[in-house]
């Protein structure tokens, strides 16, 4: 009888885990951290805790936010998030983060003496996103009370899918390229008011508010210091060379100004060949999308084939010297081959891969870059033709 | 105590495929960059060599463990010092595995809790399973667990499949070249090698022959094809750059799933199963070097009393191993490699079988009629030297086997 029962027994004592045993009632759950340069240099982090209560109800709708933004100063994060933990009566767990937030001015001081962490604490997990906050502060960023989610930190990382950017993974991407290619990038938000500052007249109107928005990515350097943005209108560019974008609706006038067309883009692909001569490479670059096109406000007959053909190839060259233009700002603006260019030689040219490493940034400065867009046009909605009488659209222009 | 060919195959897979899974990958891509994966292959192809000459030399001697047969090739004192490299290599295998199984248990989820809390009960469980059940109690286990242990690594890399980018993997060859790419398959290699400890095993296989043979070899092509599937699946989710800075990057890739909003934090599974993998490994090496070192010093009959001389030693070592930190980087490259791999693997089995094909050509009666010890091994030896169409009344002996012969072995 107690032979049996002794290992019954002693299991019951061992499998408590005292030593690391932790509630789920003593933890303080950081759904995102942000982190900022004081002007004396040292760190200040900002934390987004989840507030139980609130985030249990249908946190956030009533007014109170379902979240605690709390924040403290430190030599580095785990410095500053011991200090924090002596404003918390809960143990700060940061194993459920999903986003970092980095301020601008600690983004163009560089990142070398921070990131570390963030890959090497078991805390923590690697996937997640990152971002730099354009024109602010990572505090800024976390502050704000953002309606549709309970908390900022999740409402980027939706917003972010949404735009047909890779989710959740801007943090091993960074990563990734800046071992690789040293250069980095990492997607950037952008605190943003209301085009037109509404009036509030009652208590119950609900005009819009300061919010977030992704607005494209920030470009770092070797050193991990920030040194430029690309905007939204050149990002989808690089995520497209990249073969990293989703879907995407592309407008363009077509003719006069008011006469947009704006196609769908979907299974969006992209080929990059290299051809080397003697001062150099060049690149051609082939971008290939299919698209379906969902808004028309010109005079075209879209139910007509040839129509159809034409608007095509418009597109297509308006699209190529978009992303010529985009390209070109890159390159001769940084000189970083954030479209990934290099890894073109380097995976199927490695013999002059090896030969052309050393320099490679200024070879990628002078490259001539060429850009062809393939775009099949597959359907045009659900009209045959525009419900909008076509007369009236001619005598407008 | 007998085990069957499907078990050895088992068992010889699960030792290799958990600790190369874990330990053995970033090493690799440090030196294979992207072509990691074929010095995996490679790797593989010498841990084939290792237990093809284990199982070759093992079966010219059939009932005979590597203790017992090296006295018969050469002589009882010759026999007897030779083995003393593998004595070296049980009983220091243990400590370092169970240093490893703490480091990761350690970082991952028990932080605060002592070492001896982690090492301590693992020790029980392996000292339970061997001492009640001995490598027949370990080869079931293993039966149980491996098509687990297979089903869940296929998931893994099921469900890891979206982040894979396969450009990671290229340029092939050419900016590596063959110097590196050898010289990573060497840490998987000798861990790989390790498999020749088969010629303690195959001893207890219930049917000696060439499917004990083909057991061993496609064990150890399994767990190579799985290492290999597993470095490429690493290279093309982290690109090798990140995958050799990691310390267990297979682990990590399994963090990183996130499958529509609700299979993410996948790692409790591999850190289940790797447990598992590690406990089998764990156990046999406890088995052989208790059975090892009685049939060393002439008491196979007392075998289980000897189970305390490895647990004992692997709990101090353990805890000398983790307190001075001694980096793994280390040991794999100059015990493992430098001394293990061509010593144990290839060179003592190399001179026994070519001592045993001198000494006895085939055909010349049984090289195996010299029995220095008595106690079970006889049985066991009479066992195997028994004809083979006979299963009930081997199974019987067995059972009858003296001190064995408890009810659950019926």
């Amino acid at each position: 009888m107690w032979r049996k029962l002794a290992p019954v027994l002693l299991c019951m004592l061992l499998l408590t885990g005292c030593w690391d045993r932790l509630e789920l009632n003593d933890r303080a759950i950081l759904l995102g951290t942000g982190v900022d340069l004081l002007e004396d240099g040292r760190y200040m982090m900002t934390a987004n805790i989840v507030v139980p209560l609130a985030a249990g109800s249908k946190g956030g709708n009533g007014g109170t936010p379902g979240f605690l933004t709390e924040t403290a100063v430190g030599k580095d994060l785990t410095d500053a998030k011991q200090n924090m933990q002596k404003k918390l009566s809960r143990v700060a767990f940061s194993g459920h983060r999903r986003n970092i937030f980095i301020g601008e001015s600690l983004a163009r001081h560089g990142l070398s003496h921070l990131m570390d962490q963030y890959a090497r604490s078991p805390d923590v997990r690697p996937r997640s996103n990152i971002y730099v906050v354009k024109g602010g502060t990572a505090q800024q960023a976390m502050s704000l009370f953002y309606k549709l989610e309970t908390n900022p930190s999740i409402a980027v990382q939706k917003i972010q899918e949404k735009v047909g950017a890779p989710i959740s993974r801007s943090l091993l991407d960074f990563f990734i390229l800046i071992n690789k290619d040293n250069c980095g990038v990492m997607p950037s938000l952008k605190l943003v008011d209301p085009e037109v500052e509404p009036v509030k007249k009652t208590d119950n109107d609900s005009p819009p508010q300061p919010t977030l928005e992704i607005e494209g990515i920030g470009i770092f350097n070797e050193e991990l210091k920030l040194v430029g943005y690309m905007e939204m209108d050149d990002f989808w560019v690089r995520l497209w060379v990249t073969n990293r974008l989703k879907h995407r609706d592309q407008t363009e006038s077509i003719g006069g100004k008011e006469d947009t067309v704006s196609i769908r883009l979907t299974h969006l692909k992209s080929k990059v060949t290299p051809e080397f001569n003697e001062d150099g490479v060049s690149f051609n670059i082939l971008l290939k999308a299919k698209g379906e096109v969902i808004e028309n406000n010109t005079a075209l007959a879209l139910a007509d084939e040839q129509a159809v053909k034409d608007l095509e190839q418009q597109f297509e060259k308006i699209l190529q010297s978009r992303a010529e233009q985009s390209i070109k700002k890159i390159q001769t603006g940084y000189g970083l081959d954030i479209f990934g260019l290099g890894d073109s030689i380097r995976m199927f040219h490695p013999y002059k891969w090896r030969r052309l490493e050393p320099n490679w940034e200024n070879t990628f400065k002078k490259a001539e870059i060429k850009v062809r867009v393939d775009l099949n046009v597959r359907g045009t909605g659900l009209d045959l033709d525009s419900l909008v009488p076509e007369r009236s659209r001619e005598d407008s222009q | 105590m007998r085990i069957s060919n499907q078990q050895l195959f088992w068992m010889i897979m699960m030792l290799n495929v958990g600790i190369n899974l874990l330990i053995a990958i970033s090493l690799v891509i440090q030196d294979g960059h992207q072509d990691a994966w074929m010095s995996s292959m490679i790797s593989g192809l010498i841990g084939v060599a290792a237990s093809y000459l284990g199982t070759r030399l093992a079966l010219r001697h059939p009932g005979q463990t590597l203790v017992e047969f090296s006295g018969v090739i050469l002589g009882k004192w010759l026999g007897k010092l030779i083995l003393l490299p593998y004595l070296f290599q049980w009983y220091i295998v243990i400590p370092l595995i169970m240093r490893d199984q703490y480091t990761f248990v350690h970082i991952n989820v028990l932080f605060m809790t002592p070492v001896w809390m982690v090492v301590g009960p693992m020790l029980l469980v392996i000292v339970y399973a061997v001492y009640h059940g001995g490598i027949e109690a370990i080869a079931r286990c293993t039966q149980v667990w491996s098509p687990i242990l297979l089903v869940i690594l296929l998931i893994t890399f099921g469900v890891t499949i979206n982040n894979l980018d396969w450009k990671a993997l290229f340029p092939v060859y050419a900016l590596t070249g063959a110097g590196p790419i050898l010289k990573g398959s060497l840490v998987p290699a000798a861990l790989l090698g390790e498999s020749v400890n088969v010629m303690m095993l195959a001893a207890f296989v219930d049917k000696p022959g060439r499917g004990t043979q083909r057991a061993a070899v496609s064990g150890v092509l399994l767990a190579a094809l799985f290492i290999t599937i597993g470095i490429l699946w690493v290279i093309m989710t982290f690109g090798w750059h990140i995958a050799s800075k990691l310390k267990y990057p297979f682990f990590d890739m399994v963090k990183l799933v996130y499958l529509m909003e609700f299979i993410q934090n996948m790692d409790v599974f591999i850190m289940a199963v790797w447990l598992v993998s590690i406990f089998i490994k764990m156990s046999v090496y406890v088995f052989v070097a208790s059975y090892g070192t009685a049939q060393w010093v002439g008491k196979t009959g007392k075998w289980r009393s000897f189970i305390w001389l490895p647990a004992v030693t692997t709990f101090i070592l353990a805890m000398l191993i983790i307190r001075m930190n001694v980096p793994n980087r280390l040991v794999l490259n100059y015990l493992w490699v430098g001394t293990i791999l061509p010593l144990n693997s290839f060179l003592i089995p190399l001179l026994l079988l070519i001592v045993s094909v001198i000494r006895f050509p085939a055909g010349s009666g049984k090289p195996g009629a010299v029995q220095p010890d008595g106690g079970e091994r006889e049985q066991t030896q009479t066992a195997g030297e028994a004809s083979n169409e006979n299963q009930d009344s081997r199974d019987a002996k067995s059972t009858n086997a003296g001190t064995q012969g408890k009810a659950y072995y019926s």
